[in-house]
């Protein structure tokens, strides 16, 4: 049997694996295991499962994940996302559909403290919901708003998408973080436009709240201002070259925490959950890094990159069709598989042809997780939407996904201003120090 | 039986959970290195070895985590099947995947023991403090270990019809 014909097997018996509920780092495990065993013998495959464990969780540049996580939490226990919520809701609650523009402004804010979609859907979730259902809401703008809003935790920095995509590529973190600013705000920017049309329609959908005083709103920006601060300190010291990415991290989680223990949220039950959150979210993580370990050295030896490559160049497509046909398959695996597995199962293959073709993979890495945002919310399995429909018991799935069709489309339009434009994503990349 | 399951359950859950504590403890320990670092760098000198102390530090505080974040269905599974099979089918497919991975991490755990010795035989450690690295193959093989009985056990559940555990 050749080395491809092996290496295909293994990637049918992966999707195989993947449907009978296997967790996707073990699979890659299971599959580089044997896969390896199949073309080089069991020596060395079992020797890259002892082994690959201690290298990626010794990876001093992976430290980033937990510490961002953990900041995020803080983030969450210590009312940083009320006074986001109440910030916003002060400067835009008064505008037809304003509590849900409010709610994507305070999503892009918490986004900037936490590398998670979901932790963000979850967050903002839980305050604005009641809010946007006290001014009768349309239920479907409500929900929708909160899932797309979600979804900038992993384009805006810090996130984890970047972070894997980082690991796996060995790109830069801090190009990639400084990369997903400007798409991240252009994102919430279009989110925001598509409320606006949506409540020029049917003014039903988002009635306005009432208008506060302009030294209201300025004191909601006062109260914002510490988590202001932390963005601040730790994206501006990594676009300065103060500190590294994993410098960042830890600097603002430990900021997070001295923040929280001022304003006195920091008791043992907060703590605890608190550090059970983010040890349960960095464990995944470094799960699904370790199964990538495992199963890419076997994937090489298949040469079936090489092959796929050789053979995408081949159809004189050009490098914007193969990029097309890329896309649109990113975008229907997002309907299915999660995000992160996306991301695992399929760069190791993407990857070399991105460079093949000439596109930039720091571009590409921030055009990628604007597609693995599309599938948090796609049907039929959107995270986020089961996170806001585990918020919001009383709403039918059906219509949390029709609430998330336009925020959907301003994706789309997103991805295709990037792909246009690629300085809007490399500006700042391209201009850091250090 | 299920007497026995249930208290094995309560038993494992405290200790993951324990363990994962103690995870999270070293990781806010980093975080003050990292800090510290910094500080000191740009201010005075950096801290000798803290690169390698947060190396090794990562690793306790991942192999401690990875048994609590699998009892709490931390790790991520593409739920495709759920909406085909249902019921007692489900929980059978379940306590296969859950036993075939318990007993997969088991290899693990004897490969990296494995290594742990030849890194205790060659003597491997890491560049400025002397870290050695076999302890910390050791706690991977144990964490390993720990992990392979949550999915053993979670096995066990889905044998007996009982529900997820779910997370924090």
């Amino acid at each position: 049997m050749t080395p491809t014909s092996i290496g295909i097997i293994g990637i049918i018996s992966l999707f195989a694996l993947l449907a009978i509920r296997m967790p996707v780092g073990i699979v890659m495990m299971v599959i580089g295991l044997f896969g390896t065993a199949a073309l080089n013998g069991w020596g060395p495959a079992l020797k890259i499962l002892g082994h690959e464990p201690f290298v990626i969780a010794s990876n001093f540049e992976i430290l980033i994940i937990p510490m961002f996580v953990m900041m995020g939490n803080l983030a969450s226990i210590s009312g940083m996302s009320r006074d986001l919520y109440g910030a916003a809701y002060a400067w835009f609650g008064h505008w037809r559909g304003g509590l849900a523009t409010a709610t994507i402004a305070a999503c892009a804010g918490f986004a900037a403290l936490s590398g998670s979609s979901v932790a963000s859907a979850v967050t903002m979730g839980r305050v604005s919901l009641p809010e946007m259902r006290r001014y009768k809401y349309d239920d479907r703008l409500a929900t929708g708003s909160i899932a797309a809003g979600g979804t900038l935790g992993i384009l805006i920095p810090p996130s984890t998408g970047f972070v894997i995509y980082a690991i796996l590529t060995e790109e830069s973190i801090g190009r990639l973080f400084l990369a997903g600013v400007f798409p991240g705000l252009l994102l919430t920017a279009l989110f925001m436009t598509a409320i606006y049309i949506q409540t020029r329609i049917n003014p039903n959908l988002g009635p306005a709240g009432p208008k506060l005083a302009v030294i209201d709103r300025i004191k909601s920006i006062w109260r914002a201002s510490a988590m202001i601060g932390i963005i601040v300190v730790t994206i501006g010291g990594i676009y300065s070259g103060f500190f590294t990415a994993g410098e960042a991290a830890g600097v603002g989680a430990f900021l997070a925490f001295v923040l929280a223990l001022a304003r006195r949220a920091v008791n043992k039950d907060t703590l605890t959950t608190t550090l059970l959150q983010t040890v349960r979210t960095s464990a995944f993580a470094f799960l699904i890094l370790i199964g990538a370990h495992v199963f890419n050295p076997f994937l090489a030896l298949t040469q079936i990159p090489t092959d796929l490559t050789e053979m995408l160049i081949g159809t004189n497509l050009g490098p914007h069709g193969i990029l097309f046909i890329l896309l649109f398959t990113f975008i229907v695996l997002g309907m299915f598989l999660e995000g992160f597995a996306i991301l695992v199962l399929t760069l190791p293959i993407v990857h070399p042809l991105i460079i093949e073709l000439g596109f930039d993979p720091i571009w590409f890495g921030v055009v990628m997780v604007i597609v693995l945002e599309m599938g948090l919310i796609s049907p039929p399995v959107g995270v986020n939407v089961f996170v806001v429909k585990g918020i919001a018991e009383d709403v039918p799935i059906g219509q949390i996904f029709a609430g998330i069709l336009p925020f959907w489309l301003a994706m789309v339009i997103c991805m295709v201003v990037i792909v246009m434009f690629p300085q809007i994503a490399l500006f700042l990349p391209n201009t850091m120090f250090g | 039986m299920s007497d026995a399951l249930e208290r094995t359950s309560e038993a494992l859950g405290a200790g993951v959970r324990l363990m994962a504590i103690a995870g999270g403890a070293l990781l806010m320990l980093l975080m003050l290195l990292t800090v510290a670092d910094v500080t000191l760098r740009k201010f005075w000198e950096p801290i000798e070895g803290a690169q390698d102390v947060s190396e090794s530090g990562l690793i306790v505080v991942v192999f401690l985590s990875m048994a609590y974040s699998g009892w709490t269905g931390g790790h991520i599974a593409v739920d495709l099947i759920g909406s085909v099979v249902k019921g007692r089918a489900l929980d059978i497919l379940d306590f296969v995947v859950r036993g075939f991975c318990g007993v997969f991490f088991v290899v693990v755990a004897w490969q990296s023991a494995i290594q742990g010795l030849d890194a205790l035989e060659f003597g491997d450690g890491f560049n400025v403090l002397p870290i050695p690295h076999y302890p910390l193959y050791f706690i991977i093989a144990l964490g390993s270990l720990v992990f392979s009985g949550v999915l053993l056990v979670q096995a066990w559940r889905s044998a007996r019809g009982f529900p997820e555990i779910k997370g924090p």
